[in-house]
């Protein structure tokens, strides 16, 4: 056993709370703070309070190029992507009772959208290509008269391949669906700018960019037509569409990251995607190691390898003290090999062998170049275990 | 998954993972295909003298073969048979859903009892070249 720190190469599951992000929020908590209900607006506290809130709003605004009333605030992506599926397909199910998805979608949208076909609506779930990507014109050929509703993420959590959801959007709008673009691997890693994008819903949540876990927002664009029906109701918060009492310390969080995220963006992207190229080269210079989506674009950060010649679970027990994923961590407690991966074409076997690694702020060319160093030598020592048993078993 | 700390153990030591050279031995896979194991040993004078393992699995089939080789070398072949599922999932305290990996191992010190004892003065002549 190895009691080493662990090297923190899981950034797409969650990051740590970034310190000054972490500060303002505490400054909402105590006595002396901004702890006022931001509905009360009939005393100074509260009217802090909101204050704080609407900075906060600005904020994720400008980082997104969307206006500050366009935002919803939510407990993160998750509830977000079902507000905007949930609630877009409720509102409209008069105008028709199809929805068009992906097979490689979190969780969050899946389950809403398998959700909704137990209610009686129709989904058409698209594949992927070999890559990872989304074809818009598989989005096209899906898209039906009575069609609500498209919803494919902007940025895979599991292979980091980014989808053309410019393309996706404007064919949407063409057709006059709806398009909802779960972004939680987006937000703070790629250059998004709302005003231009023919983008319906965005989720996000703050607590992968540096923000607090607990916390995140749905846009919805200001324009004609694009409605949702509340998941809750009580309150009439957030414009009714999320009820209940605002989490101002979550909130003036999220804004904070979202501020730090502007500003570190375009030297972080450079950094981070030299890093994830250091990391892809030393990984596959080891026979049997497949780049997933490797010839697909990608956000800098994340390398998706699957092995070949050994087993996922042995794999993952010999990678102390790497903290990395085995496809989404999202998905690592049913036990089962990556759907996603599976969507690509990789087998249970070689799905089952696949480790994400995702790069962040804090990672340094020292822990890429040690974490090749404890990758290669896990993988070379189960091949030697495997090695008895001849090619068969590579 | 949550391993024991005989298991860790024994899945990092993996002492007895190799191939004895000219020895005999019992190979087994399961249906997925997902658990594949082979065993090996020189028997001199009726004992295992030598025994070795590959294995293709999750940490607790790698850790039940390292078991069973420290179980079984230097015992007299006939202990192959009192090496099964139900002991290494007692000795590690293997959950429930491993019972069918354990299962594999099962089988294949079972295919290796059964070539042993089909060829055991073979196996006697080459203990001495043994890796």
């Amino acid at each position: 056993m190895n009691d080493a720190r662990p090297i923190y190469l899981d950034y797409a599951a969650t990051t740590p709370v970034d310190e000054a992000v972490a500060a303002a929020m505490a400054h909402c908590l105590g006595r002396d703070g901004v702890y006022g209900n931001a509905a009360s607006l009939m005393h100074e506290p509260g009217r802090r309070a909101a204050a704080a809130v609407d900075a906060a709003r600005a904020e994720l605004a400008t980082l997104l190029g969307a206006r500050p009333e366009e935002l919803v605030f939510t407990s993160g992506a998750t509830e977000a992507d079902n507000l905007a599926v949930i609630g877009a397909a409720r509102y409209f199910a008069d105008r028709g009772r199809h929805l068009v998805t992906t097979r490689i979608e979190h969780k969050a949208v899946l389950d809403a959208a398998r959700r909704l076909e137990r209610e009686g609506w129709q989904v058409t779930w698209l594949e992927p290509d070999g890559e990872g990507r989304i074809d818009p014109a598989s989005v096209a050929a899906a898209l039906r008269d009575d069609t609500v509703l498209a919803a494919v993420m902007w940025v895979n959590n599991e292979t980091g391949v980014v989808n053309d959801v410019e393309a996706i959007g404007r064919l949407c709008r063409e057709r006059g669906v709806l398009f909802h673009v779960d972004a939680a691997q987006a937000v703070g890693k790629l250059a998004i700018d709302l005003a231009r994008l023919p983008v319906d819903f965005l989720a996000l949540t703050a607590h992968k960019f540096y923000g607090p876990k607990g916390v995140g927002a749905l846009y919805i664009a200001d324009r004609p037509g694009v409605q949702v029906q509340p998941l809750l109701y009580g309150g009439g918060q957030e414009r009714g569409l999320r009820p209940g009492t605002l989490p101002v310390h979550q909130i003036v969080g999220l804004g904070a990251a979202a501020a730090r995220a502007r500003e570190e963006l375009p030297a972080e992207r450079a950094r981070l995607t030299a890093l994830r190229d250091r990391l892809s080269a030393g990984l596959t210079a080891l026979d049997g190691v497949f780049v997933n989506g490797g010839g697909a674009v990608r956000i800098p950060g994340i390398v998706n390898v699957s092995v070949a010649g050994v087993d996922g679970e042995s794999l993952f027990a010999s990678l102390e003290p790497l903290a990395v994923a085995s496809g989404s961590a999202c998905n690592t407690t049913s036990g089962e090999p990556s759907y996603v991966l599976r969507a690509l074409g990789r087998d249970d076997r070689l799905a089952g062998a696949s480790v994400r690694f995702s790069l962040g702020r804090y990672t340094t060319e020292d822990e890429v170049d040690r974490a090749v160093g404890i990758f290669a030598g896990a993988v070379d020592r189960l091949r030697r275990i495997a090695a008895p048993l001849g090619g068969r078993a590579a | 998954m949550n391993y024991g700390a005989e298991v860790l153990t024994l899945f990092h030591e993996a002492a007895h993972a190799g191939q004895v050279e000219g020895g005999t031995s019992g190979r087994a896979r399961g249906r997925t295909g997902g658990v594949e194991v082979v065993f090996s040993a020189g028997v001199a004078g009726g004992r295992i003298a030598r025994m070795r393992y590959g294995a293709l699995g999750c940490p607790w089939v790698i850790a039940a073969c390292e078991w069973a080789c420290r179980q079984l070398e230097g015992g007299p072949v006939a202990g192959l048979g009192a090496v099964d599922a139900a002991a290494m999932a007692a000795a590690l305290a293997a959950p429930a859903e491993k019972t069918g990996s354990l299962l594999v191992v099962e089988d294949a010190l079972a295919e290796l009892g059964r070539a042993l004892a089909a060829g055991v003065d073979c196996d006697d002549r080459k203990i001495g070249q043994q890796s």
